[in-house]
């Protein structure tokens, strides 16, 4: 029988269904609280044929996946697909470099450069973000330079060394929502739109589920996305334009409790199905 | 017919309300206090025993 590590931080809803998934399907799952581990080479003992790595903690769970890979077990997702995928910036130079189309960007360390940085964009309104950042946390959006000079200084005085990385992208126009596409080995396997009257779309902001059909136009942006990162378990957050979708950003380890419901689709089974076929390869 | 749902009780450390749990909990899971609203994390199981804790506040690296 195969045994299915899941590495975690804590257990949301997300990892309750994914591990009714995994008894469904008569998997032996392990879950592996990464908190608590040590991890030495010498004396590690991975009694488990593959890992799905769900830690809330990005740090922590980078952690995890670059030992784990280092002594030889397949971790979902893996290093390399999760260093692109935690990072906008990463993100954002993968999806160009492949030709995805994706908004236009910067990164800029200081108030002069971002000036110049948003008249190459062409202009304000633009959004500012954490390049490592999630939940729709510390977005800004900036309408002129009044409100760049403040967010700018706020992070120069009160941020992290990591808030001082500035990203800048281009402020797209939403209708009302925006879509999440959960992809699987390169296959859109169900949508929502995220539907908020607020910019910021998130359900972890209140954003509101709803089923979105997909189409091969949606489809085909999301496996051409999900090639350039690296493949792998990834829900990417699309924007409806006028001259067709882009992909704004690509989460590695997603959240999907409220989207099995309207999508009618089996997001965690899809989850581990892709886990097992990793050990079967 | 009649379901029948295994539930186990806890203590919430914030307002000493019963916190009703699902007989599948874990340790380490996520739940509310539906009378203060506190996020709590369950420390320990043991046989039908539940330890809770506050949950910690969210981090900087914190997300999906």
């Amino acid at each position: 029988m195969i045994t299915l590590a899941l590495l975690h931080s804590t257990i949301r809803g997300d990892e309750k269904l994914i591990i009714r998934a995994a008894k469904k399907r008569n998997i032996h799952l392990k879950l592996i609280d990464i908190r608590g581990g040590v991890f030495n080479p010498h004396t590690y003992i991975a009694d488990f044929d593959v890992a799905l790595e769900r830690s809330v903690s990005t740090v922590k769970g980078d952690y995890a996946i670059q030992f784990l890979e280092a002594i030889g077990v397949p971790v979902v997702n893996s290093s390399a697909v999760s260093r692109v995928c935690e990072d906008k910036f990463m993100t954002s130079l993968v999806l160009q470099k492949a030709h995805v189309a994706t908004p236009d960007f910067a990164l800029v360390f200081g108030i002069e450069e971002a000036k110049q940085a948003i008249e190459s964009l062409g202009g304000y309104p633009v959004v500012i973000k954490p390049p490592a950042g999630s939940w729709g946390r510390l977005l800004a959006k900036v309408n002129d330079v009044d409100a760049l000079e403040a967010v700018i200084e706020h992070k120069d005085v009160l941020g992290s060394p990591q808030q001082k990385a500035i990203y800048i992208q281009q402020y797209m126009k939403k209708p009302g929502r925006d879509i999440r596409a959960f992809v699987i080995d390169g296959v859109t396997i169900c949508a929502i739109y995220r539907v908020a009257e607020h910019w910021i779309t998130n359900t972890a902001r209140g954003g509101v589920a709803r089923r979105c059909s997909v189409t091969n136009e949606l489809s085909d942006i999301c496996q051409r996305a999900s090639e350039a990162v690296g493949g792998g378990i990834l829900a990417m957050d699309i924007f409806e334009t006028g001259d067709g979708f882009m992909i704004n950003e690509i989460n590695h380890t997603m959240e999907f409790k409220n989207s099995e419901e309207p999508t009618k689709v089996s997001i965690s089974g899809a989850i581990v199905d892709y886990c097992i076929k990793q050990v079967r390869k | 017919m009649l379901a029948i749902i295994v539930t186990m009780k806890a203590i919430c450390p914030i307002c000493d309300a019963p916190v009703t749990l699902s007989n599948d909990v874990e340790p380490s899971e996520v739940v509310t206090c539906k009378e203060c609203s506190s996020r709590l994390v369950v420390e320990s199981i043991d046989k039908q025993s539940v330890t809770l804790i506050q949950a910690p506040d969210i981090e900087e690296d914190w997300g999906e």
